[in-house]
């Protein structure tokens, strides 16, 4: 599946026992969880604003980084362009247009954490999963 | 990924490993038509990534709790 920062955030930083199974089923192999590129700055923004004590900053965000690569699909000029284009037609921000775009190319299923936008999206035709529907 | 690990990834070099298995699974595989090398080589490739991230996520869960015990 394809997520969003509002799941990615929830795995990373979260104790919701929901998202920590999700996590050990990735981890089991059970299911690919992959991201476009842009969603992890989204991540790396929440860091800023997160109180980590000093000690333990770098390391942390070290090791952060090391997991998202793992999970990062960068996007080429084409995907680029069709977010773009959804996400001025949408009004949605470019790093949900980048999901829509990499579900879509992979044939996977995008999954947020946001239920007005699993609403809006559906509104406007696109296949989009709220996080509860898969738990 | 660190810069070391895409540096090895994109190494050409190639080794050859070998594994046994039973006689019957060789003869089922010989019925299937498809390229075992490289269905071997992304199954070998994904379980190294996996271990590796909850190697990486275990580090992350050791200090999540050393800053959640301050």
């Amino acid at each position: 599946m394809i997520i969003d920062s509002t799941v990615l955030k929830e795995l990373i930083f979260g104790n919701n026992s929901k998202y920590q199974k999700i996590r050990k089923k990735f981890e089991g192999g059970e299911l690919t969880i992959r991201i476009p590129d842009v969603v992890k700055y989204d991540v790396f923004k929440t860091i800023i604003n997160e109180n980590i004590p000093e000690e333990h900053f770098t390391k942390l965000v070290e090791l952060i980084v090391r997991y998202l690569e793992y999970l990062t699909v960068n996007l080429d000029h084409t995907h680029i362009t069709d977010a773009i284009s959804i996400s001025r037609d949408l009004k949605v921000d470019f790093s949900v247009a980048a999901c829509l775009v990499l579900a879509n190319s992979l044939m996977d299923v995008y999954v947020t954490a946001n239920r007005e936008l699993v609403e809006k999206l559906r509104k406007n035709g696109y296949s989009v999963l709220h996080i509860n529907e898969i738990l | 990924m660190s810069d070391m690990s895409k540096e090895k990834k994109n190494s050409k070099k190639d080794v050859v490993i070998s594994i046994r298995i039973p006689k019957w699974l060789k003869e089922e595989m010989d019925r299937i038509d498809i390229n075992w090398s490289e269905y071997i080589r992304d199954s070998i490739e994904k379980k190294v990534s996996i271990e590796e991230l909850k190697k990486i996520w275990g580090q992350i869960e050791t200090i999540k709790g050393s800053m959640n015990r301050r």
